[in-house]
């Protein structure tokens, strides 16, 4: 009897829906979308051509701001922009506006797009969780890296540590399939409008 | 495990108590950006300290030391699984020279959701991270040091990395009711419910969807699950639905990094209230073998 009670309960909760909130994938299509930069220009993903980079930002958060100062993300967007590589910095922080994110992108020289995402949109398109969140999108516009920026969350490892987006540009560039093409993400998580 | 025995004698220390905080370094980075730098001591939303349960460090008796993080209201801090975002505790004890620390034991931790639907896994008011401390030869001397490297990251609206490094002498302050507390939310390791797991990976994929499926003897409370993430796995935060005698959990698991397939299995705390209230915990091993 108790076997059967159980089995009817099993079919009841097997009626709910069982799926997961959005979100982007490795091997996906990358979602297109369209957010003002710095300049209040709009930025199109489907628009711009080849390799793309997509990072999520929160100067506030402390894992950010340790890379920023060490200069990683401006660096990377720099010597990937030489080949070819768009890097986009997405700010869905709901109290950071256009005013904020200039202020920001004047305290470290940034020369790379910085697009304002305040409602979160884009954000939650993709589902990122933390920052920084970092995306890969090969030349046919396909999600080939979805994680962390390195295997250092706590940036105290010093020597040895892998940049997993550098990784996968490399390989990407050289024509080679991305070998690791997926990571745990770590940081903040992004504060998203409530 | 975030866990590492630090050589012995490495922090000699010349005073009674003696404790650095570095995480002041971090504060005063994030405030000197704002132009208040001052208020940086007062900034820090967790202080650290060593304790001991009041145990025996001889043969025969049990003595746990851990580190206690007291955190300000409306702060928290993570578990080892930090959950969609966040970082691990962690905590490295270095004991005297007559005992050999354990590895620490966590209390089961809190979900709170933070903005966006991200779930976080982890403690707020305090957490106590002890670890059992055995007998190693003769007990130790009094004056002995004692030193633990403590690190966490502290969110609220905002987050702050914060770190410590504990020095002080044998024997530590006891903390009974803290250590009580802590004995009272460790995880059990025989759970009253039965665990089925169906769904699982198809041949070469990364991605799978999981669900467990637990049989309580009577109906639960406030079930919550919370799986420990591997190296290995991406896990997305569970979904809980429970009917009766009968709870199913759906978890989305992702194998990440460079490894090629997925682990044999994963570690989870189970958490439910009983009819009094009282939170119970117990820690399960999923199995997913035969589930490729």
């Amino acid at each position: 009897m108790r076997t059967m009670i159980g089995m009817l309960m099993m079919a009841a909760l097997a009626l709910a829906p069982a799926a997961f909130a959005g979100g982007a994938s490795v091997g996906d299509s990358a979602p297109d979308f369209t957010l003002p930069d710095l300049a209040g220009e709009q930025a199109t993903l489907s628009k711009i051509e080849g390799v793309r980079v997509l990072e999520w930002v929160n100067p506030d958060c402390p894992f950010v701001e340790r890379h920023y100062k060490a200069g990683t993300m401006k660096r990377l967007a720099a010597d990937y922009g030489a080949k070819g590589v768009t890097w986009l910095t997405i700010n869905s922080t709901n109290y950071m506006d256009a005013a904020a994110n200039r202020k920001f992108a004047e305290s470290y020289a940034l020369s790379q797009r910085i697009l304002v995402d305040q409602d979160g949109k884009v954000g939650h398109l993709y589902g990122a969780a933390t920052t920084p969140h970092m995306f890969v999108i090969d030349g046919t516009g396909k999600i080939v890296y979805a994680g962390a920026i390195d295997d250092d969350p706590r940036g105290t490892r010093g020597a040895g540590v892998t940049n997993y987006v550098a990784a996968a540009l490399d390989e990407l560039l050289a024509g080679k399939p991305v070998s690791t093409p997926e990571t745990t993400p770590y940081g903040c998580s992004v504060k998203y409008a409530k | 495990m975030p866990y590492t025995l630090l050589a012995r004698n490495s922090a000699p220390g010349c005073g009674l108590l003696r404790v650095v905080k570095t995480g002041f370094v971090h504060v005063a980075w994030v405030l000197l950006g704002l132009g208040v730098a001052s208020a940086a001591e007062e900034a820090q939303p967790v202080r650290a300290r060593l304790v001991v349960d009041g145990g025996r460090p001889v043969a025969g008796g049990t003595l746990h030391v851990g580190v206690l993080l007291e955190i300000e209201d409306g702060w928290h801090i993570y578990w080892k699984n930090p959950g969609d975002a966040g970082l691990a505790t962690e905590v490295r004890l270095t004991l005297p020279e007559g005992l050999e620390a354990a590895a620490p034991r966590w209390p089961a931790p809190s979900r709170f959701t933070q903005p966006g639907g991200l779930a976080g896994y982890g403690y707020e008011g305090s957490l106590l991270l002890a670890s059992e401390a055995r007998p190693a030869g003769p007990p130790p001397a009094v004056g002995a040091p004692v030193a633990a490297e403590v690190s966490w990251l502290a969110c609220k609206e905002v987050c702050l990395l914060g770190s410590a490094r504990l020095e002080e002498r044998w024997p530590l302050p006891t903390a009974a009711a803290e250590f009580e507390r802590w004995r009272a939310e460790l995880p059990a390791t025989e759970p009253p419910f039965s665990v089925n797991v169906t769904g699982g990976w198809a041949p070469g994929a990364r991605r799978a969807e999981l669900t467990l499926w637990l049989t309580w003897p009577a109906p639960p409370g406030d079930v919550e699950v919370f799986p420990e993430a591997g190296g290995q796995l991406k896990l997305s935060a569970p979904r809980v639905q429970s009917r009766g005698a009968l709870t199913r959990v759906d978890l989305e698991a992702t194998v990440v990094g460079s490894s090629s397939g997925p682990p044999e299995g994963l570690t989870a705390v189970v958490t439910a209230r009983e009819a009094g209230g009282a939170r119970r915990a117990w820690e399960i091993v999923i199995p997913f073998a035969g589930q490729s």
